[in-house]
């Protein structure tokens, strides 16, 4: 592949994305699979960067409202993700606050970052070769889901300690948002279409 | 969106074929996400900022139990907001807390709002607030319904209010001179039922009296009127006045808490009180209802009374009374000095209400009383002093109507009129009780009571003493004792043996043989008269008679004298001897001694018994009738002047013996022979029980029989001539006797005798003897003496043959030795059976003491009345505990309410 790529667009046809047949260009559906024909996305960017601001806009709440909503004995206590990763560390639970931190803050910034750059890389002069971001772009794909550990978590926590007015767990309204989030930002990897990174590998050859 | 330019414009170059290049598109619809987002994020600030409520400011002492961010402000109960913030006034004085309310609160936070930590709090009304002591401390906010000016300061109150806001009721202020023990909290009871609280309690400004602030719920502040007088109930109240002794006790509740009651005293004014009015606390019930004519002082009529004598005991308040009945009251004692004659007078102020003399009626009715008390007056009424209690000395006026007394006006020149008084006859009175009380002062009441402890301090030293104690015990020893001796296996068998015994001697005596005997014994007892006859003619009942006087002249001697006292030593001894334990084995000895002897008796060879002695005395009589014997019995009468010489000599030397007798008694030794003639019984036991015994009995048979040929033989024949010979011969030595001084000799035999026994030698050899006793019993006891019998049996045969022997030599004179041995014998017999009679005294004795001690103890004797009766009244005692202890279970709170 060194140096020369040849694309189903440079071949003046199209690519079906569903089951990869190739086409003339004037169909606008797959005759095989039905699936909706287009060379390249017709919006775009567009939904790419749509559904990561709004990710980023409901990860901003997710951080700052209490994650998880603690009962005991009447006395009401709220923990934001980052302040139980803290209180974690500060028991000692060094592992645990580590997942945490990694599941909850790691992944979802560093995909933001990620989704970004691919973003900007295929419209813009970035210092990385383009074989490097088809890696970037399947780790994200891969990780994405990833993110819904908190989430798994407070799930289980809130079913499982409903101890009445001794203790109980609810989640907080966080929750929903890092939910939200965590969608919206797996939602914009979806969105990308990795053929425009063939493009810019295309436009570097 | 600045991104999509170049995009569509790219794309639009290098597809010009796909999609109309140029084409002036929409943005993706997926934009209306974040979109969606951010419109979601300014709607709920908006609307946060919108329904925010007014942020406050409460003052407090102290932040305790509070935390900003969490603390809670309620209202009911329910959250209307929260501690934002927690800081310090600028001058370090109060806390601050800043609490974000809800707006729907808002409007409400006027200046009737008051705000108040809540906290655990424990007091006498009670545990309130604990359920923070979980949840945290939060405050609780109070205002009316009405809204008002809003304000943003406020300042927390240090306890929360008692009655929330809206709870409908009165609210009052009581006034009292001091604050008493009525304190915040403390319950209103009207007819004592809890229907309001103290809800503060405070100087007024001028310090003059307490207010209380009181709250009393609906419905019952309908019962607050304007006739209404509080007073205070708490705890006891105990009064001594003229009308005696009272003592109220309120609740347990109000004890602790104290309280306050009201009620509605008198009529009239029945109309309902606004809120706010103050009504006087009057210290007491009683003083509440008097006051009530204190009350209404424009109906009263106000008199004045001058006594001439002492008023002490005379207090304001106390009752003026006509008949009996209470018409009004004294409102002054005061002193006052007659200005006409400059004499002292204590003048008291009545004051009458005309409503208790009858006079009813709207208008005040005191022309009514005064026209009443003019014409009273003239007909002798008088006021004088009485006494109302004893104890305290309190006094109150009396109006009674004097028959004898001195023509008198209502005075009515003066401001207020005057009664006029009567002397009482109270010091009188007072004099009499005073006697009363030095006489029972002078009673030694202390002396007695000082007696009365000593005597019970004595009788519980008695009572606990250890001897006391163990009185029971050895009573219990003695009679388990006794009753062990008598239920004895011994006695019992004692009296069957008896009876046995009675059996077997009655068949012996109802064998045919015995039955010959007493015509035998008859022709004896004809020989023996024939023997008298001739006694008679020799002169010997004279010899008799002189022998009896010379007895009586022994007996006024003074050493005979003595003797009762030495025999009396002697008895001690014995009785001492008696008390011996080994002794008390005697009777079982004697039992087994006598089963023997039936045994023995049963023996067939016995039964033939009486007609040997049939057929010795049958030879006994032979013999009796005899001439040689009737010679003999002429011989006896100076041998009996002989031998009364012989007793005067001898008198005089019995007492001495006796003494040493005594002595010898006294030995140890000699206590110890009891003992060992027990032993010596069992052994003689053993031996009868031997086989060899009972041969030795049938062997007995032959022998009678031999004795009988030697009664019958002829040599015996002529042994009461030769009795006769040798009593002459005795006769002949006494007169050589008489004349060489053998009285003296003898006497000086007894003399030495004495001192034989006196000797320390013969106490030793009276030990000895015991020794040798247990000796013989250690004989007896031995394995060669079961076969005793056996030997006696062959010395019996040996004996036998030896009479069949003397029969042939002629050697009756051996027999009549043998024939004292006998008698010997039976008289030692019978020495040892007449210990038994007094051995049975004895045990009547004890049985008759303890049948006592029974009585003692039987129902009806005094002791078990007494018992009976403590008994009965500690029963009575427990019943009415008992009774008391259902009460209280059944009704706790009978305590405590004092119902």
């Amino acid at each position: 592949m060194s140096g020369q790529v040849l694309t189903a667009r440079a071949a003046g046809q199209v690519a079906c994305t569903r089951c990869g047949a190739v086409w003339a260009p004037r169909l606008t559906s797959c005759p095989r699979c039905h699936a909706r024909l287009a060379s390249r996305p017709v919006h775009g960017l567009g939904p790419v960067w749509a559904w990561w601001v709004a990710g980023l806009l409901l990860y901003i709440p997710a951080n700052i409202w209490p994650m998880l909503v603690t009962r005991t004995l009447g006395r009401e206590e709220a923990s934001t993700i980052l302040g139980g990763v803290v209180e974690l560390a500060n028991h000692g639970s060094w592992g645990i606050a580590a997942i945490v931190f990694i599941a909850s803050i790691a992944i979802p910034v560093s995909k933001f970052a990620a989704i970004g750059l691919l973003a900007l890389a295929v419209r813009h002069r970035v210092p990385i070769r383009g074989h490097g971001l088809m890696v970037l772009y399947e780790v994200v794909e891969f990780i994405g889901r990833w993110s819904m550990i908190d989430i798994f978590v407070v799930a289980i926590l809130s079913a499982l300690v409903q101890l009445g007015f001794l203790a109980s767990l609810a989640p907080g309204p966080a929750a929903a948002c890092f939910a939200l989030s965590v969608a919206f930002t797996m939602l914009a990897a979806r969105a990308f279409d990795p053929r425009l990174i063939w493009d810019r590998i295309g436009e570097d050859a | 969106m600045s991104d999509q330019a170049p995009d569509d414009t790219r794309a639009g170059a290098m597809e010009p074929r796909i999609e109309g290049a140029g084409e002036r598109r929409w943005p993706s619809p997926v934009w209306l996400v974040p979109l969606l987002a951010v419109l979601a994020a300014l709607g709920l600030l908006i609307q946060n900022l919108a329904t925010r409520g007014p942020l406050i400011t409460i003052e407090l002492a102290t932040a305790s139990g509070l935390v900003a961010g969490e603390t809670q402000v309620r209202y009911r109960d329910v959250g209307v907001g929260r501690v934002e913030d927690l800081r310090f006034s600028p001058d370090l004085g109060t806390v601050l807390a800043e609490v974000r309310m809800s707006r729907d609160v808002a409007p409400f936070l006027d200046e009737s709002a008051r705000f108040w930590v809540v906290k655990p709090q424990v007091s006498a009304q009670g545990i309130t607030g604990l359920e923070t002591v979980l949840t945290g401390s939060y405050i609780q906010g109070s205002w009316d319904t009405e809204p008002g000016t809003v304000q943003s300061r406020f300042v927390a109150e240090e306890t929360p209010p008692m009655t929330p806001d809206g709870t409908p009721g009165l609210r009052l202020l009581l006034r009292a001179v001091d604050g008493g023990s009525l304190e915040v909290g403390s319950p209103i009871f009207f007819k004592r039922v809890e229907v309001g609280r103290v809800e503060s309690k405070r100087l007024t400004e001028d310090g003059s009296a307490v207010e209380f602030e009181v709250f009393i719920n609906a419905p019952n502040d309908k019962r607050v009127t304007a006739a209404t007088r509080f007073w205070n109930a708490s705890g006891v109240d105990l009064q001594l006045g003229a009308d005696g002794a009272r003592l109220k006790i309120a609740s347990l509740a109000s004890l602790l808490r104290g309280g306050a009651s009201f009620d509605t005293v008198g009529t009239g004014e029945d109309t309902a009180v606004e809120p706010g009015r103050i009504f006087p606390l009057y210290p007491s019930e009683s003083e509440a209802r008097e006051n009530v004519i204190a009350g209404d002082l424009e109906n009263q009529v106000t008199l004045q009374i001058l006594f001439g004598g002492s008023v002490r005991g005379l207090k304001p308040g106390a009752s003026v009374e006509y008949r009996g009945i209470r018409i009004g009251r004294v409102s002054e004692v005061r002193a006052a000095v007659d200005p006409q004659n400059g004499r002292f007078r204590t003048r008291t102020i009545i004051q009458i209400s005309p409503a208790l003399l009858g006079f009813a009626g709207e208008e005040p009715g005191e022309p009514e009383t005064l026209r009443f008390l003019r014409q009273a007056v003239e007909s002798g009424l008088r006021a004088k002093l009485a006494m109302g209690n004893l104890l305290t000395g309190s006094l109150f006026v009396d109006l009674a109507d004097v028959a004898d007394a001195p023509p008198a006006t209502l005075d009515e020149s003066g401001e207020t009129p005057t009664l006029p008084a009567v002397a009482s006859d109270l010091d009188e009175l007072t004099g009499s009780v005073e006697g009363v009380l030095d006489r029972v002062d002078a009673l030694p009441i202390e002396a007695l009571v000082g007696n009365a402890v000593a005597l019970l301090d004595n009788l519980n030293r008695l009572a606990g003493s250890e001897d006391t104690q163990a009185i029971p015990g050895q009573a219990r020893g003695v009679l388990s004792a006794a009753e062990a001796l008598v239920a004895g296996p011994e006695l019992k068998q004692v009296t069957t043996d008896a009876q046995a015994l009675v059996a077997a001697l009655r068949g012996m005596a109802e064998d045919p043989g015995l039955a010959t005997a007493p015509e035998k014994l008859g022709g004896l007892l004809t020989s023996l008269a024939s023997i008298v006859e001739e006694l008679e003619r020799a002169d010997s009942a004279g010899s008799l008679a002189r022998s009896l006087s010379a007895l009586e002249a022994l007996t006024a001697d003074p050493a005979f004298a003595r003797l009762p006292a030495s025999a009396d030593a002697t008895l001690a001894a014995l009785t001492a001897m008696l008390d011996n334990p080994a002794l008390s084995q005697l009777p079982g000895e004697i039992n087994t001694t006598l089963a023997e002897l039936r045994s023995t008796l049963t023996l067939p060879g016995v039964a033939e018994l009486p007609g040997d002695l049939r057929a010795a005395l049958a030879s006994l009589q032979t013999r009796l009738d005899d001439p040689g014997l009737a010679q003999a019995t002429a011989e006896l009468g100076p041998l009996l002047a002989e031998a009364r010489r012989s007793l005067e000599t001898l008198s005089g030397n019995l007492d001495p013996t006796l003494v040493s007798l005594r002595e010898i008694l006294d030995d140890p030794g000699t206590r110890a022979a009891p003992a060992a003639l027990t032993e010596s019984l069992q052994a003689a036991q053993a031996l009868l029980a031997d086989p060899g015994l009972k041969t030795a009995t049938a062997e007995a048979g032959p022998t009678l029989a031999a004795l009988r040929t030697l009664l019958d033989a002829p040599g015996t024949q002529a042994a009461p001539e030769e009795l006769a010979a040798t009593l002459r011969a005795a006769k002949d030595l006494l007169v050589s006797l008489e004349r060489e001084g053998a009285a003296r000799n003898l006497s000086q035999t007894l003399a030495a005798a004495r001192r034989l026994i006196d000797d320390p030698a013969l106490l030793r050899a009276s030990s000895s003897l015991a020794q040798t006793m247990d000796a013989l019993s250690a004989v007896l006891a031995a394995p060669g003496a079961e076969e005793l019998p056996a030997a006696t049996t062959q010395a019996l045969r040996a004996a036998s043959a030896l009479i069949d022997q003397f029969q042939r030599e002629n050697l009756g004179g051996a027999a009549a030795g043998a024939m004292s041995g006998i008698a010997d014998a039976s008289r030692a017999v019978e020495r040892s059976v007449s210990g038994v009679p007094a051995l049975l005294q004895r045990l009547n004795e004890v049985s008759a003491r303890a049948d006592a001690l029974l009585a003692s103890l039987s129902v009806g004797s005094e002791l078990n009345y007494e018992a009976i009766t403590a008994i009965r009244e500690i029963r009575d005692a427990a019943r009415a505990v008992s009774d008391l202890a259902d009460l209280v279970q059944q009704k706790p709170n009978s305590i405590i309410l004092g119902k």
